[in-house]
């Protein structure tokens, strides 16, 4: 029996749903407070992070703005300030007088004036111009005619005129006056107005020149702002709005928001971490140089320095550091990557010293002979393109000879004379055409031949492996490079023991024999000096671990006396570019030029120092090599090279033509990180948080078979990199200028790439690197050169033996003679054992035999650095009258000045002492102007420079010698300093000779 | 504030109660307001001012000095009766004279900057003194009482590097080195043989010694020391000296000639 059913309860009637509805209202609400709170707060953490700076920073700024104001107060009470604001007050108060009275007249008596006649002159010219627009519409004459009389009635009429007085007495005159009366009398009194009006700002201009000057004072002495400026930005962040802070690119759709939390970025107010609590996301951008070039309304945040602009939502994601948005922010030591993308074309970036230690390295330890990067194979790329050029204008030649013909023979048979005409005419143009054509020819020509002679392999040349080497030695060398001399630029092959000897054996057998011509001993003790002050240590090292010095630019030779004999030395200190003649190789075809300068000792020197070299040796012995004589090895010595990818860096006979055999790198940090083989380390690289490019370059740089680890691999399967033995500071430069290696997707506008002068400064810093003029010269202000760091130079006497530093060089020297000292740094033909120019220098700088495309391109760089043109034009110096030529003899003949106790003069004893130029020189190699600066702040030019300071002081407006002038000077008016300027560039030997005659030098 | 994002939206609505229920826990980091503290000047109590006295000897044959060749100034040549001798001084008894000591580390605290000018002549075309020492902060000034031009050309590696010329009965250059460095190379680039050796120093507690090789450090408080000799051709020697109040002790630094 079913069971009945209870119809009384219902459910409705019986059963509270007030539970469940509570527990679901109560959930709803909790869901609506924080759908609420997550909108508003948790999705939004900037706005944490604008109230903590605002409260951090507003902080700071009320601690700072005593110290800043007591700065500016000290400022404005010192000497200067004060006699500049004494100077204002005395100005303004000249001033005031005049000044009150212009303003009077002005204010009491013209505008008054000016306006009540404005009122009747107005309403008569408006009538003349309503019925002069009628004339102009008019069609029929007569009615011009008409018009034309009312015109005439109208200024023939005689009005009432009320004017003010223009005596400022507020008196009102009745006039009668007809319109070109009135008319004239209100153009003298809008003149009178705007003359009054300048007269006021010429009486005033003294007062607001020395007001600018004082506030340039203030802003000059006064380190940061000033207490009402810092007052203005204690202002800006009481009314600072809480909202996203974005920046946005409108040509590329870019969109930053990184100053919603980095809000210090760009304050006028050096921040660091300290300041604002600890919190180093507020600091100020660590240089405002920077962000001055690169404006981030135009140039954003995150197009630089990588990262996710747009997200706003965490850290996380506004850095970019997860596996979801390809391009993370770079890490603090890897920051300056982001500077490649756009000066891809440089390989020193002002500001970026990581980066160009980057690509300094990559250069300089030949990483680009197995991987091709863009622009490092400068050389054999602009040699390609060059040809290429070449075959383009020689088709185009042909082309215009096969026309030529054929319009000549048209022409021949036509009977029509005019047709002739043409014909003959398109034949001549096409005639002429090719002429330029030729032109354009030649001068690639010229070009080619210097890119034939540039383009060399990194390594040194094997072919010269018997003239050159120790037959034993070149085993033990290839096992381990390091390990006979560490800091070496050739890696270390992991190769097998019978690998080794077969490579030793096919590079044996394959260089060339040769004869070497025999010497006779020098003096090592003599070497040994020669070798420390000549200037080998810009480039060349000596000595291990603590006791090493010098240039780490070339080789270490501190053990090359095992591995070279000493007439080779000889002849390679002697002359780089000696070769020994090669049966098999064209007699005619050019040897690129060494990296090694020529140093143009004396035969003795060079015997003296390859003396020296050959000392320099350990006792260790050298197991003997017979197997190196064997074909057999040799035969299998040559795949094996093959594989290595020896010929890359190295010429190897035989092996010419060989390729590359590394990945190319140009693009490397766009790579997908997939395609970056990290082997079996993948699944620990992406536990341990270095599944990226960053670490797989860097552990890759570190260790070059990391990536082998736990394969099971033949020996010939094995990953061939060979380890560079780098240290951290040299990894994580190479790491940086490989991430920085990416397709920009930035258009072209964004790059660096100027077609002006700068070009010329870009493209020389390839040179100069290349060559290591750094090695000796200063020539960007970071850095110091290699010889610096030699003790010997830290000695107060040898400090002025430092070759000089090259700041300003385009400035200071003129182009044509810079080609000439580039071309032959002797500036002679045969008296070459010497330097051209400072020859009390014991340093010589060397010859480096540079193309002549070498020396222009290195000409230009210095110029454009210095902002100057390749063509100097004689600035005409005023020539100096006789009086002025006595004076300035006097002068340099006096005790006061004793210039040519420094400088050179021709006489070989006092010049051995010397530690500047010879003046004669001035006029052919110096600009005036520089000389002129020179004089009067040579430490501005070059600091640490020998040549002191202070020998003129401002007088008005001239300089004048500081120290005691000889009477004659006596009513001379000039400048002194441009009166000894265009003295020396009027120098001739024989004033010369008179100035050192009078003994007093 | 933080938020970990990756909690359930529960989990966060019950957090959310909780930090509601705590009137939100503001943690952004509480400003140190300290003043900058200028740092107090150490004084010593004069009657528990320790010293330092001592001599620098020179043992085996002292150097052979070369004598400087004036020909090229003959108004400075003329000022001297025979040739100077450069470099080393040495008294007939094996003292040697021209030896910067000072207390190089034990120290603590600032002391006060002396107001009295140090004085570098140049007289002869010699400096005098040929080594000179400074408190960081103090006047340097430096005078020409020759009848030539000089210029003061100092070689410092951590102050910044300056040379001015001083041409005869000009006025005295004035200079301050802010920062401590030790025998500074000061030289004439007109008169290359003049050299002189300045030393600047955080504290007061140097001495150079002088004819007879003796020298005094005086005023120091009580503690333990090291006391550095400097001379420019043979080099430093250090010493551990450990000083009571009021306590004096007598110290020698000996160099070797050979």
């Amino acid at each position: 029996m079913p069971k009945p059913v209870d119809t009384d309860v219902d459910p409705v009637v019986t059963k509270s749903l007030s539970v469940p509805l509570l527990i679901s209202t109560l959930i709803l609400t909790f869901s609506l407070v924080w759908a609420i709170y997550d909108e508003v707060y948790v999705m939004r953490p900037w706005k944490n992070f604008q109230a903590d700076f605002i409260e951090l920073y507003s902080s700071f700024l009320t601690r700072l703005k005593p110290r800043q104001a007591a700065a500016e107060a000290e400022v404005k009470e010192s000497p200067e300030y004060q006699a500049l604001q004494q100077e204002l007050d005395g100005a303004e108060e000249l001033a005031a007088q005049r000044v009150r009275e212009i303003d009077t007249v002005v204010g009491r008596g013209v505008t008054p004036r000016l306006l009540t006649a404005r009122q009747t002159f107005q309403i008569l010219k408006s009538e003349i111009d309503a019925i002069t627009y009628q004339i102009e519409t008019e069609t029929s004459e007569s009615a011009k005619q008409s018009l034309q009389e009312d015109i005439d009635k109208i200024k023939a009429r005689v009005v009432e005129v009320n004017l003010a007085s223009e005596d400022g007495s507020g008196e009102v005159e009745t006039l009668e006056m007809k319109f070109e009366a009135l008319q004239a009398e209100f153009l003298r009194l809008q003149e009178r107005r705007v003359a009054l009006q300048a007269e006021r700002a010429k009486v005033l201009e003294p007062a607001s020149e020395i007001r600018a000057e004082r506030d340039a004072l203030l802003a000059n002495r006064l380190a940061g702002l000033t207490a009402q400026q810092v007052d203005g930005l204690v202002n800006k962040m009481e009314n600072f709005n809480i909202e996203i802070k974005q920046i946005h690119l409108n040509d590329i759709d870019w969109v930053d928001r990184c100053e919603s939390c980095h809000l210090g970025t760009r304050e006028p107010v050096s921040i660091n971490a300290e300041d604002v609590g600890g919190r180093a996301e507020f600091v100020s951008h660590p240089s405002l140089d920077l962000l001055r070039i690169h404006d981030p309304e135009q140039f954003g945040c995150s197009t630089c320095h990588n990262g996710n602009g747009r997200a706003t939502r965490s850290v996380v994601k506004g850095h970019g550091r997860h596996k979801f948005w390809l391009w993370p922010l770079w890490h603090k030591e890897n920051m300056q990557a982001g500077c490649h993308q756009c000066h891809a074309r440089e390989v020193i970036t002002e500001q970026a010293d990581v980066l160009n230690k980057g690509r300094t390295l990559f250069l300089n330890k030949g990483c680009w002979g197995c991987h091709r990067f863009e622009g490092f194979d400068r050389e054999s790329d602009d040699l390609a393109a060059v040809r290429q050029q070449m075959k383009i204008i020689d088709d185009r030649r042909n082309a215009n000879l096969k026309e030529q013909r054929e319009s000549i023979a048209a022409g021949d048979v036509v009977e029509d004379m005019d047709e002739a005409d043409t014909l003959y005419a398109r034949a001549d143009l096409l005639s002429l055409r090719n002429a330029k054509l030729d032109a354009e020819y030649g001068a690639l020509k010229v070009e080619e031949k210097s890119l034939v002679l540039e383009t060399r392999k990194f390594g040194p040349n094997l072919k010269e492996i018997k003239v050159k080497l120790r037959k034993e030695w070149i085993p033990v060398w290839l096992t381990n490079p390091h390990e006979f001399r560490p800091g070496t630029k050739m890696p270390e092959f992991r190769l097998l023991e019978d690998e080794v000897q077969k490579i030793s054996a096919y590079l044996w057998q394959n260089g060339i024999e040769g004869e070497l011509a025999s010497h006779p001993p020098g003096d090592p003790e003599r070497g040994k000096e020669l070798f420390g002050t000549r200037g080998c240590l810009g480039c060349h090292s000596m000595g291990e671990g603590d006791a090493r010095e010098g240039g780490n630019f070339a080789a270490n030779l501190t053990r090359v006396g095992e591995k070279t004999n000493y007439d080779f030395l000889v002849r390679w200190i002697n002359n780089p570019s000696e070769v020994t003649p090669d049966p098999e190789a064209d007699a005619d075809a050019p040897h690129p030029i060494p990296i090694m300068p020529s140093l143009r000792l004396s035969i003795d020197e060079v015997r003296d120092v390859a003396s020296y070299l050959m000392t320099r040796k350990t006792d260790a012995t050298y197991e003997p090599a017979d197997y190196m004589d064997d074909p057999a090895m040799a035969e299998e010595g040559m795949a094996l090279i093959r594989h290595y990818g020896c010929a890359g860096c190295h010429e190897i006979r035989g092996l010419e033509l060989e390729g590359r055999i590394g990945t190319e790198l140009t693009l490397e940090g766009s790579k997908p990180v997939e395609r970056l083989d990290f082997a079996l380390l993948t699944h620990q690289a992406e536990m341990e948080g270095w599944y990226n490019h960053k670490g797989f370059f860097e552990r890759k740089l570190k260790d070059p078979a990391i990536y082998d680890q736990g394969k099971m691999r033949v020996h010939l399967e094995k990953l061939r990199m060979p380890n560079f033995h780098l240290g951290d500071d040299e990894i994580n430069a190479l790491t940086t200028f490989l991430l920085g290696a990416v397709d920009t997707n930035l258009p072209a506008h964004y790059r660096y790439e100027p077609e002006d002068d700068r070009r010329y400064i870009q493209e020389g810093w390839w040179i100069v690197r290349r060559y290591n003029c750094v090695g000796c010269h200063q020539i960007s202000f970071s850095g110091q050169s290699a010889l610096m760091s030699v003790p010997l130079y830290e000695d107060p006497d040898w400090q002025e033996q430092l070759p000089p530093q090259l700041y300003t060089q385009g400035a200071r020297v003129q182009p044509d003679w810079l080609i000439r000292f580039l071309d032959n740094p002797a500036l002679h033909e045969t008296d070459i054992h010497r330097n051209g120019m400072r020859t009390y220098l014991e340093a010589r700088m060397p010859t480096f035999h540079f193309s002549e495309r070498q020396v222009m391109k290195l000409s230009r760089f210095f110029m454009a650095r210095s902002s100057q043109s390749m063509t100097h034009v004689d600035p005409g110096l005023e020539p100096l009258t006789a009086q002025e030529t006595l004076l300035a003899r006097r002068l340099f003949q006096s005790r006061g000045a004793p210039c040519l106790r420094c400088h050179m003069t021709g006489n070989p004893s006092h010049d051995r002492d010397a530690t500047a130029p010879n003046f004669l020189t001035a006029s052919t190699r110096l600009k005036p102007d520089w000389t002129y600066r020179w004089m009067l702040e040579p430490a501005k030019i070059a600091p640490g420079t020998a040549m002191p300071s202070e020998l003129f002081r401002k007088e008005g407006d001239r300089w004048v010698f500081t120290g005691p002038l000889p009477a004659a000077f006596e009513g001379y008016e000039k400048d002194h300093a441009d009166l000894l300027v265009r003295y020396m560039f009027q120098l001739t030997p024989a004033e010369l000779r008179r100035l050192t005659a009078a003994g007093v030098q | 504030m933080r938020f970990s994002r990756s909690v359930s939206g529960w989990m966060m609505a019950g957090l959310l109660v909780f930090s509601l229920a705590c009137g939100g826990g503001e943690d952004a980091g509480e400003v140190a307001d300290a003043p900058e503290m200028e740092e107090a000047v150490v004084t010593v109590d004069p009657a528990k001012a320790a010293t330092i006295t001592g001599k620098v000897k020179l043992e085996g044959d002292p150097p052979r000095m070369p004598t400087i060749n004036m020909s090229a100034e003959p108004d400075c040549r003329g000022l001297h009766e025979a040739a100077p001798p450069a470099e080393v001084v040495v008294a007939p008894d094996g003292m040697l004279q021209n030896v910067f000591v000072w207390v190089k580390s034990g120290l603590e605290g600032k002391f006060a900057v002396s107001d009295t000018p140090a004085m570098l002549d140049q007289k002869g075309c010699i400096y005098s003194p040929h080594v000179l020492a400074v408190q960081t902060g103090q006047m340097l000034k430096i005078s020409n009482s020759d009848p030539t031009t000089h210029n003061v050309h100092p070689l410092p590696k951590t102050n910044r590097e300056w040379n001015r010329s001083q041409p005869a009965e000009g006025s005295d250059i004035e200079y301050k080195f802010p920062r401590q460095e030790i025998m500074i190379a000061v030289k004439c680039n007109i008169h290359p043989w003049m050299r002189s050796y300045i030393s600047v120093v955080n504290h007061p507690f140097f001495a150079v010694s002088g004819a007879d090789g003796s020298f005094e450090i005086k005023g120091l408080p009580a503690g333990s020391y090291t006391v550095e000799a400097v001379h420019e051709r043979f080099g430093s020697q250090e010493m551990s000296v450990t000083l009571g109040d009021a306590e004096s002790k007598d110290i020698e630094f000996s160099y070797n000639a050979s």
